[in-house]
């Protein structure tokens, strides 16, 4: 298992370790599936092309038949149109998946209160400070 | 007849797009060859595809290689017009054949 911290650079964004890249097996130009948990976890995975007939394909397929259940696709209504797309997705840095294809607890999404410095530095402050008494560490959860 | 195509974004889109840069040199191909594939479909031509999940009445069509695209086929009537609506569910690797 990896672990690693990144900070978040200018256009937003970030550099992922090597070590993250070898483990997960992707290269340049590999697109990765990110989800955000109510909890503000963040899950990277790559979505990378599936093999037929495996398990991972039927998820995928049956996740796509939900999605046309509720009408959540892109339509084209000419072949020029679909070119257009095509060419779209090709050069496209980020694709937006529907909301409905992500999992049921991240569809309500929770307002993210700003703290200011201050506020952050107490915060911080008391966290290191019960760590120092051998306290358990405090954790907190985005309002 | 009223003829719509409709991709998914996950399935479909996402490993197309990293097909199509993938194998960069022959983007056209792939391209042009999608486009058959989309007339095919909304002409009501099925010949050359295969039943590919069973359970889902979803087939697929080689796109390119190993490569196929698995779609599915609805045709309803819309405002007393006929509706053809092919939706291309994803682009997926088929298993080596020996």
């Amino acid at each position: 298992m990896s672990r690693a911290l990144v900070r978040l650079r200018n256009r937003n964004q970030i550099t992922l370790p090597a070590e993250v890249v070898s483990d997960l097996g992707i290269d340049v130009g590999d697109w990765l599936e990110i989800t955000i948990s109510n909890s503000n976890w963040v899950q990277m995975r790559p979505a990378r092309i599936v093999t037929a007939d495996t398990p991972e394909a039927r998820q995928l397929e049956h996740a796509a038949a939900e999605n046309v259940r509720r009408k959540n696709y892109s339509t084209f209504h000419s072949p020029e149109e679909f070119d257009r797309h095509l060419d779209k997705i090709a050069n496209a840095e980020i694709i937006e998946l529907p909301s409905e294809s992500l999992p049921s607890e991240r569809r309500t999404v929770e307002s993210v209160k700003m703290i200011s410095s201050e506020e952050l530095k107490q915060r911080v402050m008391l966290a290191v400070e019960a760590v120092l008494r051998d306290q358990s560490p405090i954790y907190f959860k985005q309002e | 007849m009223k003829r719509l195509l409709s991709t998914d974004p996950k399935g479909f889109d996402g490993p197309c797009g990293e097909l199509l840069n993938r194998l960069n040199p022959r983007r056209q191909e792939i391209k042009a060859r999608l486009h058959q594939i989309e007339g095919n479909l909304l002409g009501g031509n099925l010949e050359g595809t295969s039943e590919h999940n069973r359970w889902a009445g979803n087939r697929c069509v080689a796109l390119i290689d190993d490569y196929v695209v698995v779609f599915n086929v609805e045709e309803y009537s819309e405002g007393g017009e006929l509706t053809r609506h092919v939706y291309l569910l994803a682009v997926e690797l088929e298993k080596q054949r020996h």
